[in-house]
Order: C-alpha cells, then sequence, then structure tokens
C-alpha cells in the first residue's frame, strides 16, 4: 500500500518535472522561433514565403534574391551601416565620458545640490523621446543641425546619459575609496588618480554602459525618424523602416532579408558579450 | 578625503547639465509656452496667439481619449501579462538543470537587443492577409486591418508584450538567487507544500524585486513608440491602436504643433503621476 502511495508520488512529480520543461521550452521556442523563420524565410522567392510558409529554403529554389535588391536598392545599406556606427559611436564615447565624470562627483563628492543633481539623472532617464516634441527641431535648427545624422547625437547623448549616470555611480559607490586616498597622499593629482585608478577600477560597468547605450542609439527608431531628412544620413533602422512601409509594396523576402542585416551586428554583439549584457542591466535594476 | 577639491564638483557635472538642459528640459518647459501658441510650419517664427485652444481642441479629440485608454490597457497589460508570466517562469526555472536554465535565460533575454522596428516589421510579415499567422491560424483574425476587429488593439500590444518578458524573467531571476535556501527548506521541512512555500516565502521574499519590475513594465509602457509605429502607422486601423507617443507623433506629422506642445506637456505630467501614483500604490517591504 505504502509502496503504491510512494511510486505515484514519484510518477507525478516526474510528470510534473517533464511538464516544466516542456512549458519553458515552449517559451524559448516563441522567443527564437520568429527570428528563425524570418531568416530562413529571407532565402526563399517573394512568392514561397506566401504560398509555403513552413518549406524550408534548402531547395533549388533558395536564393539570394533579396538580398541583392537590398544591396543594390536605391537606398544605399552600406552607407546606412557606416551612419548607424558614426551616429552610435559619438553617441556611446561622449554619454559615457559626461557620465563618467559625473559619476565620479556623485559617488565620490559630498555636497548641498546633491539630491537635485540625483533627481535630474532620474527623470532623464525616465523621460520619453517623443515628449522633445517639436522644440528639439527647432533648437537642431538653430545651430544647423536640424535633418542631418549629427544632429541625432546631442538628443540621443541627453537621453541615454541619465542611465549610464546612475549605473556607474552605483558601481562606483560599491568600491573602496581607500585606493584613491593613497595615491593622493603618495601626491598624485585629480586627472593622474582619474585616469590610472578610477577608469581601470570601474571597467567592467563602462563596458556594460557602452554596450547598452550603443544597442538603444543603434536600434532607436524615433529620433532618427523626426532629426533625419537627407536620405544620405539614413541609418540602418530608418532604412529598414521604410522598406517596411511604402518603398517595397510589401515584398516579403526584401524584408525578411532587411530584418536580418539589421538585427545581425546586434545579435553579434550579443552572443559574443551576453554576460555583461545580461548581468549590467539586471544589477542596476535589482539595486536600485 | 575630497572634501578639499570641492572646486572639481561644477566643471565636472557642467557637461551633463548643459546637454540635458538644452536637449531635456528647455524643450519640456518651452511646450508650456508653446501650448499657447498656433504654428504654421516646425520652424514658424512668429506662431499666433491660441490661448487655451489647443487644450480644448485635445480633450475634444476623440483619440486624445483612445490614446489614453489604449496606454492604460497596456499598463494592465504589462503588470499582469509581462511581469505575471516572467514571475512564472522565473519560478519554473529554479526547478530545472542549471546549464539548461542559464541556456533558456540567454534565449528569453535576445529580444530585448533587437530593434523594434526589426520585430515590428517581423511581426508584418506574420500578420499580414498574406503573412503566416493568417496563413496557418484562424485566418482573418489575426489580421488587423479590417476596421471593426476588436481584437487589433490586442494584436498591436502583443509583440511589446513578448518582447520584454525576457527582461523581467532575468532580474526576478537574480531576486529569486538572492533568497537563501534554508527558508524553504525549513518550510518543506515543517510540512508545507510546494505552492505554499512560493505563496508565503519566496514571493513576500521576492516583493521588493517584482516591485521594482512592476515599476518598470508601467514606465516603459509610457514610453512605448516604436512597435506600434512600425506595426500599425497612425494607430491603424482608423487610428484605434494609438498609444500617447504615436498619437504625439501624429500631432507633429500632422502640422498640429500648437496641439502636440500641449500633448507633450501632457505626456510628462502622466509619467511623473504614474511613477509616484505607482510607488505609492505598491509599497516597499522594508522588513526584508
Amino acid at each position: 500500500m505504502m509502496k503504491g502511495i510512494k511510486q505515484s508520488n514519484k510518477t507525478t512529480k516526474n510528470f510534473i518535472a517533464v511538464l516544466i520543461y516542456v512549458a519553458l521550452t515552449l517559451w524559448a521556442l516563441l522567443a527564437i522561433v520568429p527570428f528563425l523563420w524570418t531568416f530562413l524565410a529571407s532565402f526563399k522567392p517573394r512568392f514561397h514565403i506566401v504560398v509555403r510558409p513552413l518549406e524550408l529554403p534548402f531547395n533549388r529554389y533558395f536564393t539570394f534574391e533579396n538580398y541583392k535588391k537590398i544591396f543594390g536598392g536605391s537606398l544605399n545599406i552600406f552607407t546606412s551601416y557606416i551612419n548607424s556606427f558614426y551616429i552610435s559611436g559619438l553617441v556611446v564615447l561622449f554619454t559615457v565620458t559626461i557620465s563618467i565624470f559625473a559619476a565620479f562627483v556623485l559617488a565620490r563628492f559630498n555636497f548641498k545640490l546633491k539630491p537635485i543633481i540625483e533627481i535630474v539623472v532620474i527623470v532623464c532617464m525616465m523621460f520619453p523621446a517623443f515628449a522633445l516634441l517639436f522644440p528639439v527641431i527647432k533648437i537642431l535648427a538653430s545651430i544647423n543641425m536640424f535633418g542631418t545624422k549629427t544632429g541625432v547625437v546631442l538628443p540621443q547623448i541627453a537621453l541615454n546619459v541619465g542611465f549610464t549616470t546612475l549605473l556607474l555611480t552605483g558601481f562606483l559607490k560599491s568600491l573602496p575609496v581607500e585606493v584613491e586616498e593613497a595615491a593622493y597622499i603618495d601626491g598624485a593629482k585629480v586627472p593622474r588618480v582619474l585616469m590610472s585608478i578610477i577608469i581601470p577600477m570601474m571597467r567592467s560597468a563602462i563596458v556594460t554602459s557602452m554596450i547598452f547605450v550603443f544597442i538603444w542609439s543603434y536600434n532607436d527608431l524615433f529620433l532618427q525618424m523626426i532629426i533625419i531628412t537627407d536620405e544620405k544620413d539614413f541609418p540602418i533602422s530608418l532604412l529598414l523602416n521604410r522598406l517596411a512601409s511604402k518603398e517595397s509594396g510589401f515584398d516579403h523576402g526584401k524584408m525578411a532579408s532587411a530584418v536580418i542585416l539589421v538585427s545581425f551586428p546586434i545579435m553579434l554583439v550579443y552572443f559574443m558579450l551576453q554576460r555583461h549584457i545580461i548581468k549590467g542591466l539586471t544589477a542596476g535594476a535589482v539595486k536600485g | 578625503m575630497y572634501n578639499k577639491k570641492k572646486y572639481l564638483i561644477v566643471p565636472f557635472l557642467l557637461p551633463l547639465l548643459i546637454i540635458t538642459a538644452f536637449f531635456i528640459f528647455y524643450p519640456a518647459i518651452i511646450n508650456i509656452y508653446n501650448g499657447a501658441f498656433t504654428f504654421r510650419h516646425k520652424l514658424d517664427d512668429n506662431p499666433i496667439f491660441a490661448g487655451f485652444k489647443n487644450i480644448t481642441w485635445l480633450i475634444g479629440d476623440k483619440i486624445f481619449w483612445t490614446a489614453l485608454f489604449n496606454t492604460g490597457i497596456l499598463i494592465v497589460l504589462v503588470v499582469v501579462v509581462q511581469v505575471g508570466l516572467a514571475l512564472l517562469l522565473s519560478l519554473l526555472v529554479d526547478h530545472i538543470n542549471k546549464k539548461y536554465a542559464s541556456f533558456l535565460r540567454i534565449i528569453y533575454f535576445m529580444p530585448i537587443v533587437i530593434s523594434a522596428t526589426a520585430i515590428g516589421t517581423m511581426y508584418l510579415l506574420f500578420i499580414q492577409p498574406t503573412g503566416l499567422f493568417t496563413k496557418l491560424l484562424f485566418k482573418d483574425i489575426f489580421y488587423w486591418l479590417p476596421i471593426n476587429n476588436p481584437l487589433a488593439l490586442f494584436i498591436v500590444m502583443a509583440p511589446v508584450l513578448w518582447q520584454y518578458i525576457g527582461f523581467y524573467f532575468v532580474i526576478l531571476l537574480t531576486g529569486l538567487s538572492t533568497i537563501p535556501e534554508e527558508y524553504k527548506e525549513a518550510a518543506l521541512i515543517d510540512g508545507a507544500s510546494k505552492m505554499q512555500v512560493v505563496r508565503y516565502i519566496t514571493i513576500p521574499m521576492l516583493w521588493n524585486v517584482l516591485r521594482t519590475c512592476m515599476v518598470l513594465a508601467i514606465t516603459g509602457a509610457l514610453k512605448v513608440f516604436d512597435l506600434p509605429h512600425t506595426v500599425a502607422l497612425h494607430g491603424a486601423p482608423a487610428q484605434q491602436t494609438m498609444f500617447m507617443g504615436t498619437y504625439n507623433y501624429y500631432l507633429y506629422s500632422t502640422n498640429r504643433l500648437g496641439q502636440s506642445a500641449v500633448y507633450s506637456v501632457f505626456i510628462v505630467l502622466v509619467g511623473i503621476m504614474v511613477s509616484l501614483l505607482s510607488n505609492a500604490v505598491l509599497r516597499e517591504n522594508k522588513d526584508i
């Protein structure tokens, strides 16, 4: 009798364990299958994507046609990649530099206005880009930056600098101040201490913020859409947006290959650096 | 140590303050003023005084209320569906092989780094009349363009909810790992069932992390733009799926600039109110 109960308990337990694996695997599939399907579809003729959506492209219909269309299209994708890297590179450089200095002050100094600066940082982090309409256009026009890719850089820095400052400040606060003290006693000046002690100590947090700012800046559509008017300056997400809307007349193949081309650099960064990315973002969230 | 170096505070904070003053605080404040004018075009230097006309125009606009209502629904759904599913998944992951769990973590998190534009374009490939879902599933239900589809709003919201579940999953998982195993073991030895352990130990101890997730999800819902913009331009069909961000862009791109200025102020006020409210309703548990 006892043995029977124990055994049925065990089967229920095994059954539940299997159920858990199945449920978790299902969600994993839901997260990844759309990308896989799009990847495979990008090698299929347009007509086949529609008529035989589940057919794998490994047959005589396999084609690079969709990619050829994009590389040979009226909008040059190489230029777009360069524009995107230009914008995001500058944004990363300035955002992280500005927030290293700000974080140094916020983590190491005490002063009367500090609570206000901290509120400023949090407000900047939560501020939605679309609430900047439309004065941001006027400001950029007054410094002759409206319409160009460089015009996107300044507002993007402003919208990202809150997050990186918060992240770096939190990180620096958790580091002991004694090393710096010893350096000052030995006669070192502030620039020297910043360059050879503080920045090397914050290396991992700096790398995390660089990755994040890069991803956000590269993925951003809103600011780029309202600021950049010149097609020569189109970054990659604006190009994709254009392809997905009117220009392609809903060409499934072109859209699929454009999605893959846009996501590819980010996927590469993600799988190479996923540890930094996941840990960095969640560390900030759990503490804060 | 740093008390003698206080002269550094101002120059080190200045870049942060200048960039955010120009590109966040100035636009936010000048919009209060701009809201009282009618602008003929984006760079109009001589706008016509309109008094409260823009405000009454907005209150009288049906889409204003649609956008507000839809954003409200999205806030409810991100808390229930996004954070809820993330919690369920993270509780389940606790019971499986550690290596498989860390593999799942990488997969679940991936959609977050991909641009909303790419995800929206991919989603369009599924929900169009010739798309994958439409073909495989319920034929017309997933196709949202017919004006009378009552599911249109949810079809536009689905990818928004889907994209960020992995984010809250990872945060919750980090939170779970900080709960000491001894508590759970002690409760199990005392005869508690696994469900009871989750209800009376895990959830209360996880509360502060769960709360962070909900606040982040709510503020994220207010900021949503790129995905609905890509999937349903100007709240298609017939402005039914408008959110606060897409509505402001709609005002801007139809040259209702004074109204857009008023609405930007409104967005900021709603943002402040919602974050104060959600912080007050979701109280922090100070006993942990």
